[in-house]
């Protein structure tokens, strides 16, 4: 076989016997039988004269017109795609620019304090900072990061775990200081007058009273949520929030501890002032959001380490901002904490979320 | 074939005359000469019939021919006969072994017709896909790219069969001789 692959293609046609076999053509057609044909042609080509170059237009155009109408279709397709995005587009555009504006509204909040705060006389100003250095020391972070927190809030508004995460530790914070019965937040136009320059030793050692229970509260809090498992995030956002504050406590502590360093910065005095005068308004507001349970565990630790007016006017800031909780509820919570702070056992999980449902 | 499409029955003629010969022949080659003048004239009339469907793709040669045979085809299906187209890789053994190299005789130029009735014979005892083979080469004329398409196999198969069928032709005339 490899051999006769190798014969070159002359061989293939062999002359003789094509020679021969020329000899044998003689065989043709009968001629009734070409009539018969070439009539069967004639007759075909009377019938339909025009039919074959139908046909043949059709057959010639039949690709091109295959890819135009691919073309328009992929086309329109294509066009009707991006009529469908683009409704969804101006929408997240629309929420886009949103965001902006609604911390814009935190951001005017905070511009509006500082011509009140130029309102006000210069020594008291200077007096009043080294109080306020030392009081509201740890509220201000809290305070600076508030358009940051509410961002975060914003977007995590899906996610009912997530905003409990983020709420409960700005919302503690600023309800814990507000819940104070020694010098509030929001009669601090009274403070100032109240805290004259020539009591400066006592407001010091006020100072440190108020840092050092802000401290221990805040343990405390750590202490209350942490076993509950959604809530860990919370935890420990709170305990890196409380990082965060906490080196700026010390040293506001430290500045309070020295009047003449205190004295000397006025402009941080005015800067502190405001964060004071913002404070009541954002406290309130957070503290409407303040989880049930976990205000209601707070006021029976109250009332179980015998600070039973704390307790009350905290019970009295509870019902203020949830009229709605029927007194039978708060009661049955109240009497439950206070059996399980009694008999020493940390709460595992809180009885009811109820700021999820609502 | 395209200016009869287009309406010209003198093309028709023209083109009838070039083939008629020719196809008449492979037709007589390879079925009973009973039914030769039926399957000749269904070819044609199936040509004139698809007129308006042509489409100038290849030689019409190469059409004219792969009309044919799917016509003896179909024969060979109505009549039992199992002799179709196929290729039988026996029948290419059995060549190789009696093929060879044969020197003809001078006197083959002047054959008798007793020799040319022999070789007539001779072309309808080769194996059908031989035997296509070397009729479309010579009464059709075709290269062998043009029989491969034809029989819709490789050109290197239809090199072989033409080879085996021209050597069993020599080989059978010799030993007539």
């Amino acid at each position: 076989m490899s051999n006769e692959d190798q014969q070159p293609e002359a061989t293939v046609h062999d002359v003789q016997v094509s020679a021969l076999y020329q000899r044998t053509r003689k065989s043709e057609p009968p001629a009734s039988l070409d009539a018969a044909i070439l009539a069967a042609a004639h007759r075909e080509v009377a019938a339909r004269p025009q039919s074959a170059n139908a046909s043949a237009i059709f057959a010639r155009w039949r690709v091109p017109l295959a890819l135009a109408a691919t073309v328009v279709l992929g086309f329109s397709v294509v066009t009707l795609i991006s009529q469908y995005q683009e409704p969804t587009d101006k929408i997240h555009i629309a929420m886009v620019e949103m965001a902006p504006n609604e911390n814009s509204v935190l951001k005017q909040q905070q511009e509006i304090a500082p011509p009140r705060a130029v309102e006000s006389d210069r020594p008291m100003q200077e007096s009043v900072a080294q109080f306020s250095d030392a009081q509201t020391a740890p509220a201000a972070p809290s305070i600076r990061e508030l358009p940051k927190k509410s961002a975060r809030l914003k977007e995590a508004k899906t996610n009912t775990d997530a905003r409990v995460a983020l709420v409960q530790p700005l919302e503690s914070e600023i309800t814990d200081r507000l819940s104070k019965p020694e010098p509030t937040t929001p009669p601090i136009q009274e403070s100032r007058r109240d805290f004259a320059p020539s009591g400066a030793v006592e407001k010091k050692a006020q100072s440190e009273e108020v840092v050092a229970d802000l401290a221990r509260d805040k343990a405390e809090q750590a202490e209350a949520v942490e076993p509950h498992a959604p809530v860990k995030n919370q935890t420990t956002s709170n305990s890196q929030d409380a990082a965060r504050v906490m080196p700026e406590e010390n040293t506001r502590a430290e500045k309070a501890a020295n009047p003449s360093a205190a004295m000397a910065g006025v402009g941080a005095a005015d800067r502190h002032f405001e964060r004071q005068r913002q404070a009541p308004s954002l406290a309130k507001e957070a503290s409407k959001i303040k989880p049930i349970g976990l205000w209601l565990k707070e006021i029976a630790k109250l009332r179980v380490d015998g600070r039973i007016q704390e307790a009350a006017q905290q019970l009295q800031q509870f019902k203020q901002a949830y009229p709605d909780v029927p007194e039978e509820k708060i009661s049955t919570s109240l009497a439950a904490y206070e059996r399980e702070f009694r008999e020493g056992d940390k709460v595992h999980t809180l009885p009811e979320n109820d700021n999820g449902k609502k | 074939m395209q200016a009869y499409c287009a309406g010209s029955a003198q093309a028709f003629d023209v083109l009838y005359q070039r083939h008629r010969g020719p196809l008449y022949r492979y037709v007589c080659r390879q079925c009973h000469r009973s039914s030769v003048d039926e399957i000749y004239q269904d070819i044609w009339l199936k040509i004139i019939k698809a007129r308006s469907a042509y489409q100038a793709t290849a030689k019409f040669t190469t059409y004219l021919y792969t009309i044919a045979r799917r016509r003896l085809i179909d024969h060979y299906r109505s009549q039992h006969r199992h002799e179709t187209a196929v290729y039988d890789e026996s029948e290419d053994e059995d060549a190789v072994s009696v093929a060879g190299p044969v020197q003809i005789e001078p006197e083959y130029s002047a054959a008798s017709t007793q020799t040319l009735d022999h070789l007539l014979e001779e072309i309808e005892r080769l194996p059908p896909a031989q035997r296509e083979a070397f009729l479309l080469q010579e009464e059709a004329g075709m290269s062998l790219t043009e029989i491969a398409v034809t029989l819709d196999v490789g050109v290197e198969t239809v090199k072989s069969r033409i080879r085996y069928a021209i050597d069993k032709l020599r080989k059978r005339l010799v030993d007539y001789a």
